[in-house]
């Protein structure tokens, strides 16, 4: 099995199958561009982020192989468990999928902050992003 | 700038998932997101985003729990079919409102029957709707103030230009301080339309005490467009007429043969393309020396005036249960039911309309040279899936 090597914000270094990579088509493309001989740099994940999403990617990728128990029920426990995080967290999740171009994980991430902002009043809205601008900042 | 922390494409990506309801809450968020959501570019992006489920409203006057009776709290509010909610209109409407108490008054939805403006206590509301962002606006003509359902707050029509439209494809005028037209009264929601570049407006009158008329007239340009964003959208019907540039094409007398009627009358206009279609109901009310009360009404038959073919004709059809009722009892037939002339179906409350198959009968009969009244038990079949219709309509509203 091919590896490639990821390297995060932090410089912490990655190595996942080739298969689980190509699920992000940013790596897909860069792949195709420079090869697999050097790591891929990605400064705009953090090692935390960049975890996040390799477990979700390796779950779902697992989850659809033939012979896989997981029922629907499962996947679905999976995400919400999977987006149950801190507000800042989420939104870096969401900036990280959209970076990284791996769209079942965008969808989920946006649909989760598009859900927060149906059930919450505007002023929680409010304080939600500001307090997630702070966190950034 | 809260946009920061997403971006500007990803906040777009993530509002634009959002329903009708939930992005009028998000633009009270903040000022950029109130822009953001009334920029055009995210308005025509929202609308394609939404072009498969859009929100539509149905809009309904809230009863007290016991519609016999008069007076009934002049409560509307508008039901959603697809969240199955309803929202209150205006602040005063804070009572729950009580399960199989509404009554439709208009709709934004093709497919849900739109019902004459409803007049009672004096107060005539008529319902305009944009299909495309759900968007939509409610007149109370009486009281000239008109409720918009993106600001979501009632505006005196004083406020507004002298014949302001609203610009939907279907355009209710909204009346002057002054009835139009002063002399006769005015039964109806006068209804604008275009046919072949022509510019029609049609409405039905009651003149003195006389039977109520319908009248089709066209307007002619030059007319007074200046300063309008779309001309066809905004028009000035007082200006128009007093500059004669108004001809009448039509009219007609509304056929009450065998319909009891009262006092009130309400009526509805609604027009597609070469055809035209009044309809509405007579109400009855009584008086036990305590209370008025009310009966419910009796539909009429409605009269569609095709323009290509410059002809009316009156469809008959008389509901059975109409007229049975007595007091106290529970009255089912409580409006009459107006579909648009393009899907004229016959409707519930025995006001009968056309459907395609029976347009074609009748284009049959106009060949003949004569009027011919359509025989009711040729059509109590379809009337009879209308009423399914209703039923089916009135079954959402009773289990919200």
């Amino acid at each position: 099995m091919v590896k490639v090597t990821l390297k995060s914000a932090e410089g912490d270094v990655f190595e996942v199958d080739e298969e689980l990579a190509l699920e992000s088509l940013m790596v897909k493309n860069m792949i195709e561009d420079v090869g697999l001989d050097s790591a891929i740099s990605l400064p705009n994940v953090s090692s935390t982020i960049l975890a996040k999403v390799i477990e979700y990617i390796k779950f779902h990728m697992d989850a659809q192989k033939d012979g896989s128990k997981k029922t629907s029920e499962e996947i679905k426990a999976f995400d919400d468990d999977f987006v149950n995080v801190g507000i800042p967290t989420l939104f870096e999740m969401v900036l990280a999928s959209n970076y990284l171009n791996v769209k079942s994980l965008l969808s989920l991430t946006c649909n989760t902050v598009a859900n927060m902002i149906k059930t919450k009043p505007p002023a929680e809205v409010k304080e939600m992003f500001t307090s997630a601008k702070q966190a950034k900042a | 700038m809260i946009a920061e922390v997403l971006g500007y494409e990803l906040l777009a990506r993530i509002l634009l998932s959002l329903g009708w309801n939930s992005l009028m809450q998000a633009r009270r968020v903040c000022k950029e997101w109130r822009s953001m959501i009334r920029s055009p570019e995210f308005r025509t992006a929202w609308r394609q985003q939404q072009r498969d489920d859009d929100e539509e409203y149905v809009l309904l006057t809230a009863y007290n729990g016991n519609w016999d009776r008069l007076p009934r709290p002049q409560q509307i509010c508008v039901w959603s079919p697809k969240s199955r909610t309803v929202s209150a209109l205006p602040p005063w409407m804070k009572d729950t409102l009580p399960p199989g108490s509404f009554d439709i008054v208009a709709s934004s939805m093709a497919s849900i029957p739109r019902l004459a403006p409803q007049v009672h206590s004096g107060r005539v509301y008529s319902m305009t709707a944009d299909p495309a962002t759900g968007e939509f606006k409610v007149v109370d003509a009486f009281n000239y103030h008109f409720y918009d359902s993106s600001s979501r707050a009632w505006t005196r029509v004083a406020d507004y230009p002298e014949g302001f439209l609203f610009d939907t494809a279907r355009c209710i005028i909204v009346p002057h301080k002054e009835p139009l037209l002063n002399d006769p009264t005015l039964v109806c929601v006068p209804f604008v339309w275009e046919h072949k570049g022509e510019r029609y407006v049609a409405g039905a009158f009651r003149i003195k005490e006389g039977d109520p008329q319908c009248r089709v007239w066209s307007m002619e340009e030059p007319m007074d467009m200046a300063g309008k964003r779309e001309a066809s959208c905004v028009l000035d019907v007082e200006k128009a007429w007093s500059s004669g540039h108004c001809r009448e094409v039509a009219s007609s007398f509304l056929d009450i043969t065998d319909v009891y009627w009262d006092d009130f009358l309400t009526l509805e206009c609604q027009a597609e393309g070469n055809l035209l279609c009044l309809a509405g109901q007579c109400r009855d009310r009584y008086d036990d020396g305590h209370k008025l009360g009310d009966c419910g009404g009796e539909p009429l038959p409605p009269a569609v005036y095709d323009l290509d073919r410059g002809e009316w004709f009156h469809i008959r059809g008389k509901s059975e249960a109409v007229g049975q009722y007595s007091v106290g009892e529970m009255v089912h037939y409580r409006r009459a039911v107006v579909y648009r002339p393009s899907l004229v179906r016959p409707s519930g409350g025995g006001a009968l309309g056309l459907d395609p198959e029976e347009e074609e009968r009748l284009a049959g009969h106009k060949r003949t040279g004569e009027e011919q009244h359509l025989e009711i038990p040729k059509l109590r079949q379809r009337r009879i899936k209308a009423i399914g219709f209703w039923d089916e309509v009135y079954e959402d509203i009773f289990f919200l």
